[in-house]
Order: C-alpha cells, then sequence, then structure tokens
C-alpha cells in the first residue's frame, strides 16, 4: 500500500489534536494521512528540520497565534527549511487581514475556526494533489539534467577518441576533423600506424543519432582498430569486423539501451584503406560509404572506384572486395561522410558531391590541413543559418610532391 | 523581458479603468498585459482563441456564467493556467468555495492595489516554476527517447 501522507499540524490548543484524530480517523485507519503535532513554529521547525527518510512531512496545517513563534512567521520560515513543503492556515472566522498576509507568504490556502473538516479535507486532498504533479515535474528535471550530463560526457568520451595528432612523415600530410551535429554523434575517423610505413585509414557513419550511435561507433571504432592492428589485409578486416558486430555483444549492449526500440538495427558504413607512403600504394575497401575523391596534381578531380559494398552490420556473411589505388606525388585523397554533401542550406538545397569537386578542384593541392579546413569552412558557409542535422567529418591525405 | 498576460473577468465596466490606471507603471514597463472579459462566457471564449494568458482574475457573481462556474471550466482550457478569485469582502462562503475548486488566491473587494501586485508576482512565480518542471519533463520525454 502507498505511504500515509503526512500532515504537520501546529497548534498551541492541545484539544485539536484529539479532535483531528477523531475527525479524521477514517483517513487514518485506511492509511491515507497520518499526523504529527507541534505545539508552536520553533517546535514544527524542528520537526521539519529532520525532514528526510522514511516520514517525509508533505504538509503543515498550522494555527496563527501561538507562543515562542507564531503561524505567519513559520510560513517565513518553512520554504528555507523544506521548499517542498506545502503549508494550510486556520484563522480566526473573518480575519481577513491575517488570511490576506499568509496567503502572500505562500501558505497555499487556509482554513477557519471553528474548522468545517469537510472543507479541511478537500484542502487537504486539493494540496496534496498539486505537491504530486510538482514532485513528478522536479523528478522529471531532475532525470533531464542527469540526462544531459551523460551526453555532455559521451560526447567529451566520444570527441577524446578521435585523433588530434597526426603522424608526420616526409611523404605524406594527414588531417582531419569532425564537427558533431548533437551532443553526441555517430561519426568517426580514425589514423591508424601500421609501422614500416604504412597507415590505416577510417572514416565511418553510424546510423542514428545520440548515446545509442555513439556507444555503436566507439565499439565499431575499437573492433576495426584492433582488428586493422592484427591483420593487414583491408578487405579481410571489414569481413571480419562484420562477422563481430552483428551478433557481437556489442549490439546486445545497444540494443539494451534502446529500451523501446528492441528491434533497431543499428548499422555503420565504413571506408578503411591502408597506405603504404613510401610506395603511394592505396589498398582499400568500402562497407556502404561515400566514395572519396582523389584531387588530381592538375586540379581535376575523381572518385576511388569500387563498388560501394553493404554497410556492417547488415549482411554477417558479407564478403567485402579489395581495391588499389595509387596516390601520385602533389595527389589529395578527400574521405567525408554525407554530412558534407548532404549539408543543407536555408533553401533546402544540398551541398553536395559537385560543389565538394567545385571547391577542391582547379588548384593543386598542397597542403592536407588546408583542403580538410576549406571543406568545414565551405559547408559552413553554405549552410548559413539552417541547422545541422548531420555529423560533418572530412579525413584528408596528401602525398607530397618529389621536390618538398 | 517577458509580458505576462492578465485575463480579468467583471461585469463591472468601472475595473478594466481602474485597472489599466493603476497598473499603469507595469503596463508601460512591458511587465504586464491586461485583456477584459465581461463574464465568464466571454473569458472562456478568450481563453479558446487566445492561449497566452498566464493569470485570470475573475470576479464571482455575473451574468450568463459566474466566477464559480468559470473557475471549474479553466482547467480543461490549461491545468496550469492560475486563476484568482474576487469576491465582496469577507464572503467567507464562496471565497472556500472557489478555493476548493481551484483557485490559486482570492482577493476582496474594494481591490488592494498593493495585494493584487502581490497575488499577481507570486502567481507568476508559482506559474513559472510549474512551466519549467512540465517543459523539463517535456524535454525529458523527447530527449530520453533516441
Amino acid at each position: 500500500m502507498e505511504e500515509p501522507h503526512r500532515i504537520l499540524v501546529v497548534d498551541d490548543e492541545p484539544d485539536l489534536e484529539q479532535l483531528v484524530l477523531q475527525r479524521m480517523r477514517r483517513e487514518i485507519r485506511r492509511g491515507r494521512y497520518s499526523f504529527v503535532f507541534a505545539r508552536n513554529g520553533v517546535e514544527a521547525l524542528e520537526r521539519l528540520n529532520e525532514n528526510d527518510g522514511s516520514d517525509t512531512i508533505d504538509m503543515v496545517l498550522t494555527d496563527i497565534n501561538m507562543p515562542e513563534m507564531d503561524g505567519l512567521t513559520l510560513l517565513k520560515q518553512i520554504p528555507s527549511v523544506d521548499p517542498n513543503v506545502r503549508s494550510v492556515v486556520v484563522s480566526a472566522y473573518g480575519d481577513m487581514k491575517n488570511i490576506r498576509t499568509a496567503m502572500n507568504r505562500g501558505a497555499f490556502d487556509f482554513v477557519t475556526k471553528p474548522i468545517d473538516f469537510e472543507d479541511l479535507r478537500i484542502t487537504i486532498e486539493r494540496t496534496l494533489e498539486h505537491l504530486a504533479m510538482l514532485r513528478e515535474a522536479l523528478e522529471a528535471r531532475d532525470k533531464l539534467v542527469a540526462l544531459r550530463s551523460d551526453l555532455d560526457l559521451a560526447s567529451k568520451m566520444q570527441q577524446s577518441i578521435l585523433p588530434t595528432k597526426f603522424p608526420e612523415s616526409p611523404h605524406y600530410e594527414i588531417f582531419g576533423g569532425m564537427e558533431p551535429a548533437r551532443d553526441v554523434g555517430g561519426d568517426f575517423f580514425d589514423v591508424i600506424d601500421l609501422s614500416d610505413g604504412r597507415i590505416g585509414i577510417t572514416v565511418a557513419d553510424v546510423s542514428g543519432k545520440g548515446v545509442p550511435a555513439a556507444l555503436f561507433m566507439m565499439s565499431s571504432r575499437t573492433l576495426l582498430n584492433s582488428v586493422a592492428v592484427a591483420r593487414a589485409n583491408p578487405g579481410d578486416v571489414l569481413g571480419e569486423v562484420n562477422r563481430l558486430l552483428r551478433p557481437g555483444d556489442v549490439l546486445s549492449e545497444v540494443n539494451r539501451l534502446l529500451q523501446e526500440n528492441n528491434d533497431a538495427a543499428m548499422f555503420v558504413t565504413v571506408f578503411f584503406a591502408i597506405f603504404d607512403s613510401t610506395s603511394g600504394e592505396l589498398v582499400y575497401a568500402n562497407g556502404g560509404h561515400n566514395p572519396p575523391l582523389v584531387i588530381h596534381a592538375d586540379g581535376s578531380s575523381s572518385l576511388l572506384s569500387q563498388e560501394p559494398g553493404v554497410a556492417l552490420g547488415i549482411a554477417p556473411e558479407f564478403s567485402y572486395d579489395m581495391y588499389n589505388a595509387t596516390i601520385a606525388p602533389g595527389e589529395a585523397l578527400v574521405l567525408y561522410t554525407d554530412g558534407v554533401t548532404e549539408a543543407e542550406n536555408e533553401k533546402t538545397e544540398q551541398f553536395g558531391l559537385d560543389r565538394l569537386r567545385d571547391i577542391l578542384g582547379g588548384s593543386s593541392p598542397h597542403s592536407a590541413r588546408e583542403i580538410n579546413t576549406k571543406v568545414f569552412e565551405d559547408v559552413k558557409e553554405f549552410a548559413g543559418k539552417a541547422p545541422q542535422f548531420d555529423d560533418i567529418t572530412c579525413l584528408t591525405l596528401f602525398r607530397r610532391g618529389v621536390s618538398e | 523581458m517577458d509580458t505576462y498576460r492578465i485575463l480579468v473577468v467583471d461585469d463591472e465596466p468601472d475595473l478594466e479603468g481602474l485597472v489599466l490606471q493603476r497598473m499603469r507603471r507595469e503596463i508601460r514597463s512591458g511587465r504586464y498585459s491586461f485583456v477584459f472579459a465581461r463574464n465568464g462566457v466571454e473569458a472562456l471564449e478568450r481563453l479558446n482563441g487566445d492561449n497566452d494568458i498566464d493569470i485570470v482574475i475573475t470576479d464571482i457573481n455575473m451574468p450568463e456564467m459566474d466566477g464559480l462556474t468559470l473557475l471549474e471550466q479553466i482547467p480543461a482550457f490549461d491545468p496550469k493556467l492560475r486563476c484568482v478569485i474576487v469576491s465582496a469582502y469577507g464572503d467567507m462562503k464562496n471565497i472556500r468555495t472557489a478555493m476548493n475548486r481551484g483557485a490559486f488566491d482570492f482577493l476582496n473587494k474594494p481591490i488592494d492595489f498593493e495585494d493584487l501586485r502581490f497575488t499577481i508576482e507570486k502567481s507568476l512565480e508559482h506559474l513559472k516554476s510549474m512551466r519549467e518542471a512540465f517543459e523539463a519533463r517535456d524535454k525529458m520525454l523527447a530527449e530520453g527517447r533516441p
């Protein structure tokens, strides 16, 4: 059964205690109310000071004229002791002055003497109803604050796993960035040093948004990273991760978090490549991700040729093909997510691949950082005041020329 | 700053001029704006067409629909709307009925404008904390579900 609502009755006349207990006996027996008594304001405050734990006072019913501390003074003190307690004042019949003073000092309501117990019952019920509504809303607010801080933490963790320092080499320059759309997003990129002059590069986009996407993203990234280090063949990497992602603990954990959406099948599009910085050879595989762009030394551009493949997490047995290309000295490879090409302006037009090729083409590339920064700046300028719906990620690899 | 909209319901046309005159400073500073209705029916029509009302201050005795009936109807429009009843001085029976029907507070006639100001501010403060809490709950429901 529900806990009784505890009401503190404050009056210096001992008769009231008996009267209340007698007239409210049915409510007391049913366990709806329980009464606690105090003889004046000081005693009442002492009682309210211990107001936590299982016997919390919900409301105070107080007389006005009492020794030591009167009801009107008590009213002023209550909010600082417990702001969630509501007070009802008992006044002499027609004592407008005191009633108005009490109401203006924050009394929730009043009753007059001699107490009409029917009126008192209605007044108590209305006060409790109000308290219940307020408590529900306050609890929701507390949960919201907690949720926000979780999102904030998730966002920080997510940002912290993205590379901020990039390998330095006389042969190439690499630079990347991610601009999350909401507190936490689903895009990521990675640069893995595989020694002997080779680096693994990844750009990926997890389906969905928020904490589940962030968790899925972290799991995907960790799996990709560890499998990539263990294996050298990009086709195998995607095949392995795909098998691990689909039935693995990762998905079940994310699903558990998606309390109401147990059938929310998450997936991640991934472009993964291994670049040999000495030969310029690029071996790559694509799991349903946007085709990367190669900016040639003469300012023209082309897309890396490939079959797009299937996003990871959808088809457990899918075997990913492996492709080869060469990044010539003076050429740049631009990896991006659809947050770039599908960024919308205020007229809901999309940035588009053509615009990306336009802004990057026309002149010889000479810096990965410069290309990457230009992509972010141009997308931002294009979007104007339109809201950003998706994470924006771009990772650029530039192979230095022989002369550099 | 937000201007709070207060709907004053009274069949005596004098009250309108009095409120506008006595509250001119609050009106000029943009803290309050007043809307008037002559009875409960007009008040409900107002509430129907204007969901920006924050507080209703209503007389009790009015033709067509009195203040106590109006009080019962208001929660259907907005359960968070605060309602203050204006009664004849010391009319305990009506005041108690109004409070038991969910009035947030009451005022006596003739209106003490200092008390009115205090009561409005108290109602607004209360309204604000309720709205904040409920907005938080709504956001919680929206954000909690991915």
